[in-house]
């Protein structure tokens, strides 16, 4: 009888474990599907997204060394390129990307680390602001925010709204370098917007190279 | 008809040839008995207190074979359990039994067969000098109780294999160097025993032949050579480069044994440890590891401690060998004596060499204590627009690679200021928001608060903070942190960046793709598990 009973016990027990697998399992597979789905910003309306509203003035800037850098050495030539009234702090929104060829909406959010890549593109902060007559950089993820870059074609416009303006960039070329690759970002002396995000694609794990977009500046307003 | 006879007469021709086989050394027989030596007769060595070997001793016994019981090279100690130099004895179709029940069987059946071999009768007296002689089977004693042996002895079976030899000493037996036992006309080993009142001594290069059933001790000196077996009552078995061959005791033998004395191929080797400690280091020969290698291994005996003289000694075959040891901080090695200055050194058989290592304490240096740098940071408040901070309002963080040091944060204090013992290194001095202020760097730091001391340095920091006319907007306070270097620039705005030069990529990869692909690993197994079940149950 006891016997019986046990292996009763043990089939039950087999089975909640391989259910247990398969539920565990699905689960993962939902939050992967769902972060990635969410994160895409097919249907984000950035300008209603939170975090996005118009600069306070009034805001007090914050103990960030980097920004300290950019801030003391440029202070002295920012008369011609005062398109901005106030930098934004690291986590705040900036304002939305758009890549109508890819059907993308993206925040763009000051800052490159997790934390705001998880919200949407992140705008690297040792470079201009979008709209800016220099090299501005923004990154995203490979996986979500970014994900079919790589069917922009060269001439496809790349749209960024600000709260000081609306910039429009044209694609002018791709390319894959290493992810220590230092001529990525650099000074430019006119417009241009690079989007970076992780290569190869579909790679599990850290992928150890970058995709990159650059686009240049056509119009303003 | 014919046939059948033939077989039946085939095997009794043959039964009534064993009888006859049989019958023929029963009936040659000599008058007395072999000695009985029990389960003693499995052993080659047997000894009561301790056994000793210097050099390697080679101990073997005959596998199979049970003629009369003498198969064993076992190696036995009872009551004692010191086997110094066992690692250089090989021996052959033996055991050890170091006071084990077998050891203990076999102390008490030697005093069975010593009391048998010594009770012996009728006893023919000769002379206590045996080499020269020629005996035939039978018990012998020597006036004075003592028998040796220079030059050769030969025993003479007259042609049956059973000849018993007992030879009974109230004393001690002793042969010279180099002398040995001849066994003719069917004498055997095994049939030949040395009742040894004390002790007996075997002299260099010897070949002796018997048992030896000695009350005190045996010493068998350098390379003799033993067909029988050693058994002391109560003493030690001393060995020394020996060979010793107990075991099959072949009833066919009528030549003397043919034992092969041991060529040499092995050397000494001593080496000495010497430790100098004339600068006040504590370390003794014991702290170092020896290393004595051959083609770039340690040799059996080695890594061993340092002994200082005599040293270790190692018997190795001839060949090339490097002595080590392990680096001992504080000490210089040098090497003396037969080695090279590597202490790599060959021998060849029969060499007898001495490397001693000696090791000097080197003179200590006094660590050098990086001598600790100061810094004072002070605070200054300027209220000329009608602020109402004083320098404790502000809160100071001095930080090293990021993380405030043990004293930070502190309030701030007007000149003197705050004074900090640091090691040399680079620090920054920055300080919590304050609303309503500016804050400017001057002294010894850069602009934006960094500092880097060297050794020995006292570096002043004022940190000035002034007042600001007009309060943009009165905020929640500690809404955020002030950049310790505020400019009013930045506070009106007009903010512009410049891209840097070589900026490194951000990391764009996230975990969801594992994540997906863990998922579905884990689906797939549970799907398969629930649909294989059945096999598992």
């Amino acid at each position: 009888m006891s016997k019986v009973k046990l292996s009763k016990g043990k089939h039950s027990l087999i089975k909640y474990l391989f259910l247990g697998f398969m539920v565990f399992g699905i689960g993962c597979i939902s939050y992967a599907m769902f972060n990635i789905w969410s994160q895409s910003g097919y249907f984000i309306d950035a300008s209603t997204s939170s975090g996005y509203h118009m600069p306070n003035t009034a805001k007090l800037p914050r103990n960030d060394t980097d920004k300290l850098q950019s801030e003391s050495t440029h202070a002295l030539q920012a008369s011609n390129k005062n398109i901005y009234p106030e930098h934004p702090v690291e986590g705040e929104n900036i304002g939305i990307l758009i890549i109508p060829a890819i059907n993308r909406k993206l925040p763009i959010i000051q800052g490159t680390s997790d934390k705001e890549l998880k919200k949407g593109v992140g705008h690297f902060i040792q470079s201009v602001l979008p709209g800016e007559n220099d090299n501005c950089v923004i990154s995203g993820h490979r996986d979500t925010a970014l994900r079919q870059i790589n069917n922009l074609k060269i001439g496809d416009q790349l749209i960024v709204q600000t709260w000081s303006g609306t910039f429009t960039y044209e694609v002018n070329g791709t390319r894959i370098v290493h992810e220590d690759d230092k001529t990525v970002i650099v000074p430019m002396d006119h417009a241009v917007l690079t989007l970076t995000t992780c290569y190869p694609f579909n790679f599990i794990g850290n992928a150890s190279d970058r995709f990159i977009v650059s686009a240049a500046l056509v119009k303003s307003k | 008809m014919k046939k059948y006879s033939e077989i039946r007469f085939k095997p009794l021709f043959l039964t009534l040839l064993m009888v006859v086989m049989m019958a023929a050394p029963i009936t040659t027989m000599a008058a007395q008995p072999t000695v009985n030596l029990g389960t003693t007769s499995t052993f080659a060595v047997l000894a009561g207190s301790t056994i000793t070997n210097t050099g390697t001793t080679s101990i073997s016994g005959s596998a199979g074979g049970n003629v009369d019981g003498n198969v064993g090279g076992d190696v036995g100690l009872f009551p004692g359990t010191a086997f110094d130099g066992k690692a250089s004895v090989t021996i052959t179709n033996g055991a050890l039994h170091i006071t084990d029940a077998i050891a203990i069987k076999a102390k008490d059946d030697l005093v069975t067969a010593y009391n048998d071999a010594a009770g012996r009768t009728p006893v023919t007296i000769i002379p206590s000098e045996l080499g020269g002689t020629t005996l035939k089977p039978g018990t012998y004693a020597s006036t004075d109780g003592t028998f040796g042996i220079t030059g050769t002895l030969t025993l003479d079976a007259e042609g049956d294999p059973n000849g018993v030899f007992v030879f009974q000493m109230a004393s001690t037996l002793t042969t010279a160097s180099a002398s040995k036992i001849n066994l003719i006309n069917s004498a055997r080993f095994c049939r030949t025993f040395w009742q040894v009142g004390s002790s007996a001594t075997l002299g260099t290069n010897s070949t002796f032949v018997g048992h030896i059933l000695a009350m005190q001790s045996i010493t068998a000196t350098t390379g003799a050579v033993i067909q029988g077996q050693l058994l002391a009552r109560n003493g030690a078995v001393t060995l020394d480069n020996n060979t010793i061959i107990n075991g099959f005791c072949d009833i066919s033998t009528v030549t003397p044994p043919v034992v092969v004395p041991p060529v040499v191929t092995t050397a000494r080797l001593h080496v000495i440890k010497h430790v100098i400690n004339d600068n006040g280091g504590k370390a003794v020969a014991a702290n170092f590891k020896l290393h004595v290698k051959t083609l770039g291994k340690d040799i059996s005996q080695s890594p061993a401690p340092g002994v200082e003289s005599p040293g270790t000694s190692y018997t190795l075959a001839a060949g090339t060998y490097a002595i080590s040891e392990d680096a001992f901080t504080g000490y210089t090695a040098s090497y003396s004596g037969d080695s090279d200055v590597r202490g790599n050194i060959t021998l060849a058989p029969g060499d007898n060499k001495t490397i001693t290592i000696t090791n000097n304490d080197n003179a200590v240096t006094p660590p050098i204590i990086p001598a600790p740098a100061t810094i004072r940071v002070i605070k200054h408040v300027i209220n000329d627009n009608g602020g109402k901070a004083v320098a404790a309002n502000f809160k100071l963080h001095v930080k090293t690679l990021g993380k405030d040091i043990s004293k930070s944060p502190a309030p701030g204090v007007e000149s003197p200021g705050t004074t900090y013992t640091l090691a040399a290194g680079t620090y920054t001095i920055s300080e919590d928001a304050f609303t309503g202020y500016t804050a400017s760097y001057s002294g010894d730091s850069d602009v934006r608060g960094n500092i880097t001391l060297a050794p020995g340095d006292n570096k002043t920091i004022t940190i000035t903070n002034n007042d600001i006319a007009i309060i943009p907007i009165i905020s929640d306070n500690g809404g955020g942190t002030i950049p310790v270097v505020t400019t009013p620039e930045v506070l009106e705005g007009n903010v512009v960046t410049t891209t840097i030069t070589g900026g490194q990529l951000p990391k764009t990869s996230t975990h969801l793709y594992e994540i997906l692909l863990l998922g579905t690993i884990l689906t797939l197994c549970g799907a398969i598990g629930l649909k294989t079940r059945k096999r598992y149950e």
